[in-house]
């Protein structure tokens, strides 16, 4: 079946005078039943990730023709999982716009993997707005799954919308997936947002909020930072410092040598590398600090001027 | 007086026969309900796994960071060669950290001339108190910029593993034995569950495998054969039936108790916040994730242990008597350790599935079954002396249950036929049927002597060590061209 298959399918691409007739013929001699179609539709479909532009297309037509988009659309009316997202990656694959609808009901399934490949296939058809999902969604996004929907937005090649649009939603995990989308494509637009979300009560979001900040380098964010930092857990804390190095100049000295004599040794640690990649004042200030044996904070500048750590 | 002893010992026959057949009709209905449930939590996790793509781990700029620590002692002979294959395995974004444990060989020298090191002035974050760090490295060439080397005074396994946590900066650690060969995509397999779950994952683990015989070429396995000897053929039965009957089962229950020594995968926050390793037992693998669960139910974080039934790891298996009894001990004091350190949370409905089904089936099953077995055939031998032993009884007894041994053997082959296919020439499985076949006439017997010398050993306070596993090495092959 699967020669038969390839051989059909390879005639009908490089074909155009095989028509609907000849489609039908085949099909009912070889499409019986409902292994034969899935065969020949994996088959269809494993060539069809190979291809594009007008082959890709023909493809598409025989796929039509055959009546396998019947057969894929069903598999979502089916009761397992895995039938239903078998069936999703099939429309996905061969583009079927017309089912964009029924793919979106998936969105919120209970199931986390089906809701994935539901979000990706969105993603892949909907080109022109294909995040716009994320207005209905109600579930968390896992972070596998945001894995996912960045790998399948990169691979896809589409036009990324302003995610802030939904840094304000109630999911915080579709919060801190939008924070992270906002730092991966350079969301400049999306610097006053971020820093209102330093007051967001999940740490989690801060945390992203914190680290899309140093990516962007956002330099009207430094005087939040101060103001938050006291107040802020210790791995909270640690990422201001690691962010205001990057964002603000050589006044935030005294800042970095405060938190160099904080009585956690992970912020001291923190706060020397700061100093260090804070600029040249910081990196003079800690060579005195490194030649100067009897000063207790001695190791502490040795190990943030070793640019190998 | 005679007749009241002989109708007493009579009695306590019968009474002895009913315990002993109670227990084996309770052990066998436990592996034959943890092989059904491994083979459903198989079946889930093969349609789940359908549609995952491990690789877009690779590119992904949201991937977790990683830790991987392997502590060595003694490893002059692969330590070049092991170092070499963890450096090129498929992750992103991972350091790896050798945290040499003081020791007696060159084992220090030949990394340093190995991987170009020079000494760092890294401050550690002490956060686990461990024996004296002497030196930390760093490689001089860029290529190898992910290794980390500390030097430190012997401590032991466990006080390796603690400095190795001090050191690391990534929230994922993953603790390996240094003389195991990881899949190149391990790390990926591995760190997945942390990124899937709606509860907290704290801990991940995957199969084991036996690479006695097996082809290893610059620390990568190119060739998988079954043992050529006995000892370590049978292992790989053990195994089977460990990892994918065994801790299949109990992670689908979310009551696993052991993530295996050599290779696991941790969150950092939670080990150090539950101490660490302890250094006072020889079975710290299972103590600290029995200690991480009980943080967590203490604190009321709902959280899970995963687990992959993908072959992840391969590990020299003991070869010789005298080593795989020293092993056997060792894992029998180190479970009677951890089951005593946290015997509170035996039949504690506070610690849910681990309190009220985990640790007791693992007192009554994995600790008590060896002693029921000695003891078990010392009375029947006291019996035979007074005779008063029922020979009918005994030997249809011993049948049932050398026929059970040999179907949950065969079984584990089975299953791992058909999940994994690992050892592909019919010439393998036959070789492991008949090894099934002999297993409970001549190795069953040295696991269980082995298990009453380790309940001995700590009671009587001897041999609290590790003591020492002679390598041999993998078999190495250069392929000419």
């Amino acid at each position: 079946m699967i020669k038969e298959s390839q051989q059909f399918i390879t005639s009908f691409m490089f074909d155009e005078d095989i028509g609907q007739e000849e489609v039908s013929k085949f099909r009912r001699k070889h499409l019986i039943n409902s292994s034969r179609c899935q065969i020949f539709t994996n088959t269809l479909l494993q060539l069809h990730k190979n291809i594009v532009g007008e082959l890709s297309d023909r493809l598409r037509l025989l796929y039509m023709q055959m009546g396998l988009h019947v057969h894929s659309k069903q598999k979502l009316y089916e009761g397992s999982w895995n039938t239903i997202a078998n069936g999703i990656n099939e429309l996905a694959e061969m583009d079927m716009q017309q089912d964009v609808n029924l793919i979106r009901s998936f969105i919120n399934h209970y199931h986390p993997t089906l809701r994935s490949v539901a979000q990706v296939a969105l993603l892949r058809i909907q080109k022109e707005t294909p995040f716009s999902f994320l207005d209905d969604l109600q579930e968390p996004i896992l972070e596998w799954q945001q894995l996912q929907l960045a790998s399948a937005a990169h691979k896809a090649h589409i036009a990324m919308p302003a995610f802030k649009r939904w840094v304000f939603k109630k999911e915080d995990s579709i919060v801190t997936f939008c924070i992270r989308m906002i730092a991966l494509y350079n969301q400049h637009e999306a610097e006053d947002v971020l820093v209102e979300l330093l007051n967001h009560p999940s740490e989690k979001v801060r945390a992203e909020a914190i680290k899309a900040i140093r990516t962007l380098e956002t330099y009207g964010a430094k005087e939040k930072l101060v103001e938050l930092y006291d107040n802020e857990t210790v791995d909270i804390k640690i990422d201001i410092l690691k962010t205001l190095s990057i964002i603000a100049d050589d006044d935030m000295l005294p800042f970095y040598l405060q938190a160099m004599t904080s009585a956690e040794k992970r912020l001291r640690l923190a706060g020397a590398k700061a100093m260090s990649l804070s600029g040249a004042l910081g990196r003079e200030a800690l060579q005195r600090l490194k030649s100067d044996l009897e000063n207790e904070l001695q190791p502490v500048a040795a190990y943030a001027l070793d640019d190998r750590l | 007086m005679k007749e009241v002893m002989q109708d007493f010992v009579r009695e306590a026959s019968v009474f002895f026969n009913f315990l002993v057949l109670l227990y084996a009709i309770g052990i066998c209905l436990y592996y034959v309900v943890l092989s059904a449930l491994s083979a459903r939590a198989m079946y889930i996790y093969k349609k789940k796994n359908s549609f995952i793509d491990y690789r877009i781990i690779l590119s992904s700029p949201f991937a977790p960071s990683v830790s991987l620590i392997a502590p060595a002692y003694n490893e002059s002979l692969t330590i070049v060669d092991n170092v070499r294959s963890l450096l090129t395995l498929h992750y992103n974004n991972y350091e790896v950290i050798i945290v040499n444990d003081g020791s007696k060989d060159n084992t220090m020298d030949l990394l340093i001339q190995a991987y170009e090191l020079e000494r760092v002035d890294m401050e550690v974050d002490e956060r686990i108190a461990t024996k004296k760090v002497r030196g930390i490295y760093k490689a001089k060439n860029p290529a190898y910029h992910k290794l980390l080397v500390v030097d430190k005074e012997n401590g032991g396994k466990a006080d390796a593993l603690n400095v190795g946590v001090n050191v690391s900066r990534n929230k994922l650690i993953a603790c390996i034995d240094v003389d195991c060969v990881l899949e190149s995509d391990s790390l990926l397999k591995l760190v997945k569950p942390f990124m899937e779950e709606d509860r907290k994952v704290i801990a991940t683990g995957g199969v084991v495998r036996i690479a006695n015989s097996c082809v290893v070429e610059d620390g990568q396995l190119v060739s998988v054969h079954v043992p050529d000897k006995f000892i370590a053929r049978v292992q790989v039965l053990e195994y089977f039936r460990a990892f994918l009957m065994g801790r299949m089962a109990w992670t689908h229950l979310d009551g696993l108790l052991l993530i295996s020594g050599a290779f696991g995968m941790f969150d950092k926050d939670i080990v150090i916040r539950a101490g660490g390793y302890n250094h006072k037992t020889v079975g710290e693998d299972m103590e600290l994730l029995v200690r991480m669960r009980r943080l967590m139910y203490e604190e009321k974080v709902p959280c899970k242990v995963a687990f992959i039934p993908d072959p992840l790891c391969w590990t020299e298996a003991p070869q010789t008597l005298n080593i795989l009894r020293r092993q056997r001990n060792r894992w029998t004091r180190g479970t009677i350790e951890t089951l005593m350190l946290h015997r509170k949370m035996i039949f504690n409905k506070n610690y849910g599935i681990h309190g009220l089904i985990s640790l007791p089936l693992w007192v009554l099953f994995e600790w008590l079954a060896p002693l029921i077995e000695f003891f078990g055939l010392l009375f029947f031998l006291f019996l035979v002396l007074l005779g008063y032993a029922d020979f009918t009884y005994f030997f249809s007894f011993l049948g049932v249950v050398y026929s059970f041994a040999i179907m949950t053997s065969v079984f584990a082959i089975l299953f791992e036929e058909r999940s994994f296919q690992q050892y592909k020439k019919p010439g393998h499985m036959l070789s492991l049927v008949v090894t099934a076949l002999l297993e409970p006439i001549f190795f069953h017997p040295v696991v269980v002597w082995s298990a009453l010398m380790g309940n001995l050993d700590l009671l009587t306070g001897k041999n609290n060590s590790w003591g020492e596993m002679t390598r041999t090495g993998f078999a190495q092959k250069k392929v000419s061209v």
